[in-house]
């Protein structure tokens, strides 16, 4: 590798770069387009999604968690007046990778494509009620869904765990 | 040299009797990577004594593993080097192989050389970036995490996640490459390849980078051994050593890997190492992706989440894009491992050649000595 001479012309060529589609996309306006499916990967770590109706609340998601995000909440009671049991999972801990996924029995559990989880908070708040209340809205309750837009799941890859 | 700030500033120090002075190089400074600092005793701009200032970034890696089941430790273990996750992860599921004296499939083999490739040409293209930021070439900088980005977006179509992949688990691997994605690989290695041309031009072609790096932070062959500094900086001073090649892992044995190696010791040999290795590195992933044969992907070792892995210990290594990463595991026979310990490559640069080097140093040149020799503070001090 030697400092060769350099052409007059040389800084021009950067001009090139002029006519070049941009690196980056102005995010909530345009999606990434790498994917066969828009935005991120089809088989993208994000936000937890939870089948209720399938989901038998054993608490295999919650052994296995490394950073202990995932809680089984009591939600109600059954015929035989046994708690039912649902994980809640706390975006605080979690680290997305996903072995609560592959751990599920019956493949209820799943990530989605979202990675963006928005907690409004109310203006007159103080700053530790403010604290408490990102605390507990920072979390997947097992009434919510984003079940539309699926990523990461057994049913795509293989089981591994289980 | 009169009127040079460095003359002028021990002039104006020695009037006030503050001859030496103490700079905090870190954890809170632009040229340092990570939460690291080397206290620096001064005269002038000149370094006279230096003191690493590690603690900063200890997060207890090693005792945390201890307390958790063997398959939890794989989403801790990629955070022990962020740049470059994937050799921690096969060199923790490579240990308790061992242990447990099983043979992976050969197409897991393959999967996992390919990340572990795939990984070294992001590290290799943010330690070129960063190399490029200290002396001050930020359109080179700028240009290579662009194009680090297009290989985490690979990593994110096969693993899930761009940076923590958590990819390699005891017994295998975790998913199969989805349809499309070695031509999609293909077409960013011929990316790559190309625009190394630009990279030459920017980077190593460019007198600004000779004139600050040449004869700066010289290791002779038997200090780089006498250290024990390991990777691209000891084949940089003249010695062919590869954990690829001479104790090889993964599907390393099927392919044949080319050793470079380079007289001169220099950080600016090292840096002309790390751009050979890369375009290395490019030809070993599409060597990789032809003999790649197909069949299973992971073994079946029962429930991951119950595996108990038998009395022993093992060490296994990996060569990772800044030297050789080594994970001494001990089971008990349990549930959860009885004693983890991780050798970081960075270790002997980071912390006993800068006590040799940096005195008479001058400050500018501490950034770049830094990035030449790769130190990665987070696997001093983990």
């Amino acid at each position: 590798m030697s400092l060769g001479d350099k052409s007059v012309y040389s800084p021009l060529t950067n001009l090139k770069n002029l006519f070049k589609k941009p690196m980056t996309v102005k995010y909530p306006k345009e999606i990434l387009k790498v994917f066969p499916k828009d935005g991120v990967s089809p088989i993208y770590r994000g936000l937890h999604t939870n089948d209720l109706n399938k989901c038998i609340g054993c608490g295999m998601c919650q052994r296995i968690c490394p950073f202990d995000a995932i809680e089984m909440k009591v939600i109600g009671e059954n015929e035989q007046g046994r708690a039912i049991k649902k994980p809640v999972v706390d975006y605080g801990r979690c680290s997305f990778c996903g072995f609560c996924v592959d751990v599920c029995p019956t493949n209820s559990l799943k990530m989605s494509r979202h990675y963006i989880y928005k907690v409004k908070t109310v203006k007159s708040m103080s700053a530790k009620e403010e604290v408490e209340h990102i605390k507990q809205k920072f979390k997947l309750l097992p009434d919510e869904s984003l079940g539309d837009d699926i990523g990461y799941n057994t049913g795509k890859t293989k089981k591994i765990l289980g | 040299m009169m009127d040079s700030p460095s003359y002028m500033l021990s002039k104006i120090a020695e009037k006030d009797n503050l001859t030496v002075y103490e700079l905090f190089f870190g954890p809170n400074h632009p040229g340092m990577h990570g939460n690291f600092g080397y206290v620096l005793e001064m005269i002038g701009t000149e370094i006279v004594k230096v003191r690493p200032n590690a603690g900063h970034l200890h997060r207890g890696f090693e005792k945390l593993m201890e307390q958790k089941l063997w398959v939890q430790n794989i989403a801790l273990v990629p955070r022990i080097c962020v740049a470059d996750p994937d050799p921690n992860e096969v060199a923790y599921c490579t240990a308790i192989e061992k242990i447990l004296r099983v043979d992976i499939p050969d197409r897991a083999k393959f999967l996992r050389t390919i990340t572990l490739e795939m990984s070294r040409l992001s590290s290799f293209l943010m330690g070129m970036g960063a190399l490029a930021a200290a002396v001050g070439l930020y359109t080179a900088m700028n240009i290579m995490t662009a194009d680090r980005d297009l290989i985490l977006d690979l990593f994110e179509w096969l693993t899930g996640a761009r940076v923590y992949h958590m990819f390699s688990i005891p017994g295998g691997v975790r998913n199969d490459l989805p349809d499309g994605f070695v031509e999609r690989l293909y077409k960013v290695l011929d990316h790559l390849e190309k625009r190394l041309i630009e990279y030459d031009k920017l980077l190593f072609e460019n007198p600004i980078i000779h004139k600050r790096l040449k004869g700066l932070g010289y290791v002779s062959k038997e200090d780089a051994v006498k250290y024990g500094l390991t990777g691209p900086n000891l084949r940089a001073s003249g010695n062919p050593y590869d954990v690829r090649v001479d104790d090889p892992y993964a599907a390393y044995p099927y392919l044949d890997v080319r050793v470079i190696t380079q007289e001169g010791g220099d950080a600016l040999t090292r840096a002309i190492q790390i751009r050979l290795e890369f375009e290395e590195t490019i030809n070993l992933i599409r060597r990789a992706l032809k003999t790649m044969p197909e069949g299973e992907i992971r073994l079946n070792l029962g429930n991951l989440s119950a595996l108990k892995v038998p009395k022993g210990e093992a060490y296994a290594k990996v060569e990772s894009s800044k030297g050789e990463f080594g994970y001494y595991v001990v089971s008990d026979g349990g549930m959860k491992p009885y004693r983890v310990a991780v050798r970081g490559p960075s270790l002997p640069a980071g912390l006993l050649l800068a006590q040799k080097h940096l005195p008479k140093m001058k400050i500018d040149d501490v950034a770049a000595w830094m990035a030449s020799l790769a130190i990665c503070p987070p696997d001093i001090d983990k």
